[in-house]
């Protein structure tokens, strides 16, 4: 019999209320089939993968955030003291005029012949101007693309496949069932390898799952097979680089997989998604 | 003269060998003979003879008394070059000396703009509330979902419950790079070349693998 343990976080901000302990879910399920003993039902173990491939480049600024923005710009340059290259500025400015009075000395006028302040500064924007940076909005058809890497620069993107359970094709993350002598963590990166190859390169974050979803089989595979259901642990990655050689994949952004999967899984899957 | 001071000599001191009275002589000859006498340097140690050193001996010792104060200049500088705590920072005294000509104009601020300033920190402080609370919320939501996981596999069996339990030594260290402005440009030639760094990173692992 699995001893029921207290969990170590005892305090959750859930929609501003604060509960005094933390109440497992697990505990009323077990008080409730108290009759039901549990080791009877039979379960495959599932670990399933959600590698998750950051974004590139930073999201863009809210309204305000850019009213913020322009705001503090503005109060560091009022609070601030003038620079070398300030006070250079202004000392040109005044040979220059002393020049075109025409009451200017000897050093003043060898002073104007080098490069001024402004011709520095000049130059200097000149050459941010030749440079090019790459563009932070994508081709529409880029974005379009369901299978590129770099569709939605900005968003956060999960690795969707289409697999077979039982007898129709799921949208679902990688997944795979547990062998005999496995660890949940092995089987994890056995589904990872099994459904996008070799190449594909990704960190799984700890040994640990991150998140639970449990379902039943349908009644005829139910008896034929013993088995109640399935009992999916998710693992939680973050892509590195390399190509995903599967047929049917799909980066999904967190809108993309709410339609795609089912409600309760996505449900399941919502709970340890930080975006 | 000079027989006065002859005489007043032999009758002080007794009958000396010749040569030592005529030794002693009056500086003053024309003027007052009770003013100095002197001798010249007696029984003191004979010049030693200098003797002609090898210039590559002479060079080798300057070499090293250049060295020597190049050393110490090495060792001032890099007292310099090692960074100081931020509380004994000062502002440099060149720009200390100059800040009455680097202050600038106070710009005088409208009362409209001024109540805008005010109202736009409001809203800030209430968005950012907002964006914490949120922030708050998805890590208690996450630390719940791993804790139902983590207490269903218990369920399930104990012993995948201990191997979950167990540290993944790989992980550590970690390093994640974070999002940027723009994105890297595709096949960008950078101007001081490619070059792959080979320095060795000598560093103790996080945890001790067993």
């Amino acid at each position: 019999m699995a001893l029921l343990k207290t969990s170590h976080f005892t305090r959750i901000l859930l929609s501003g209320g604060r509960h005094a302990g933390f109440v497992r879910p697990s505990a009323f399920n077990f008080a409730s089939n108290a009759s039901e003993p549990h080791i009877s039902k039979k379960w495959d173990l599932v670990s399933s993968v959600c590698v998750e491939r950051n974004p590139i480049i930073t999201a863009d600024l809210t309204d305000i955030e850019n009213k913020m923005q322009i705001f503090l710009s503005k109060i560091e340059l009022e609070q601030s003291k003038k620079s070398d290259h300030e006070l250079r500025k202004e000392r040109d400015k005044i040979t220059v005029d002393a020049l075109k009075k025409g009451n200017a000395s000897e050093a003043d006028l060898e002073q104007a012949t080098k490069a001024t302040a402004q011709d520095f500064e000049d130059a200097s924007q000149d050459e941010f101007a030749k440079f090019t940076f790459a563009s932070r909005k994508n081709d529409p058809t880029i974005d379009e693309d369901a299978r590129n890497i770099k569709r939605h620069l900005s968003k956060h993107l999960v690795l969707l496949t289409q697999q077979k359970v039982g007898s129709d094709s799921v949208w679902l993350l990688p997944q795979s069932v547990r062998k005999e002598g496995e660890t949940m963590r092995q089987t994890a990166d056995r589904a990872l390898v099994e459904a996008v190859g070799e190449n594909f390169r990704s960190i799984v974050l700890g040994n640990a799952p991150v998140g639970f979803y449990k379902y039943k089989y349908p009644k005829d595979v139910r008896d034929k097979r013993g088995v109640e259901g399935a009992k999916v642990f998710f693992f939680k990655a973050i892509y590195q680089e390399g190509e995903a050689s599967c047929k049917d994949f799909v980066w999904a952004t967190k809108e993309e997989l709410g339609k795609k999967t089912k409600q309760d899984y996505f449900k399941s899957v919502d709970q340890f998604l930080l975006f | 003269m000079l027989s006065v001071a002859l005489a007043r000599l032999s009758l002080s001191v007794p009958k000396l060998a010749p040569s030592l009275t005529t030794q002693c002589r009056s500086i003053f000859i024309q003027s007052n003979p009770k003013l100095f006498r002197s001798t010249p340097c007696l029984m003191a140690e004979p010049l030693k003879k200098k003797k002609r050193i090898d210039p590559a001996v002479l060079r080798a010792r300057e070499e090293r008394k250049k060295k020597k104060i190049e050393k110490q200049i090495r060792r001032l500088e890099k007292n310099s070059r090692q960074l100081k705590p931020i509380d004994e920072l000062e502002i440099p005294p060149a720009v200390y000396d100059t800040l009455k000509q680097r202050a600038r104009k106070p710009t005088i601020i409208s009362h409209e703009e001024m109540e805008e300033r005010a109202l736009l920190l409001k809203e800030w402080s209430r968005y950012k509330m907002k964006e914490r609370m949120n922030d708050v919320q998805l890590l208690d939501k996450m630390i719940l979902s791993q804790q139902k996981a983590m207490d269903e596999l218990r369920l399930e069996s104990e012993e995948l419950y201990q191997e979950a339990l167990a540290m993944d030594l790989n992980v550590m260290p970690f390093t994640i790079k974070g999002p940027v402005h723009t994105p890297p440009i595709v096949n960008y030639d950078s101007p001081d070349g490619e070059y792959t760094d080979i320095t060795k990173d000598w560093f103790q692992p996080l945890f001790v693998k067993q």
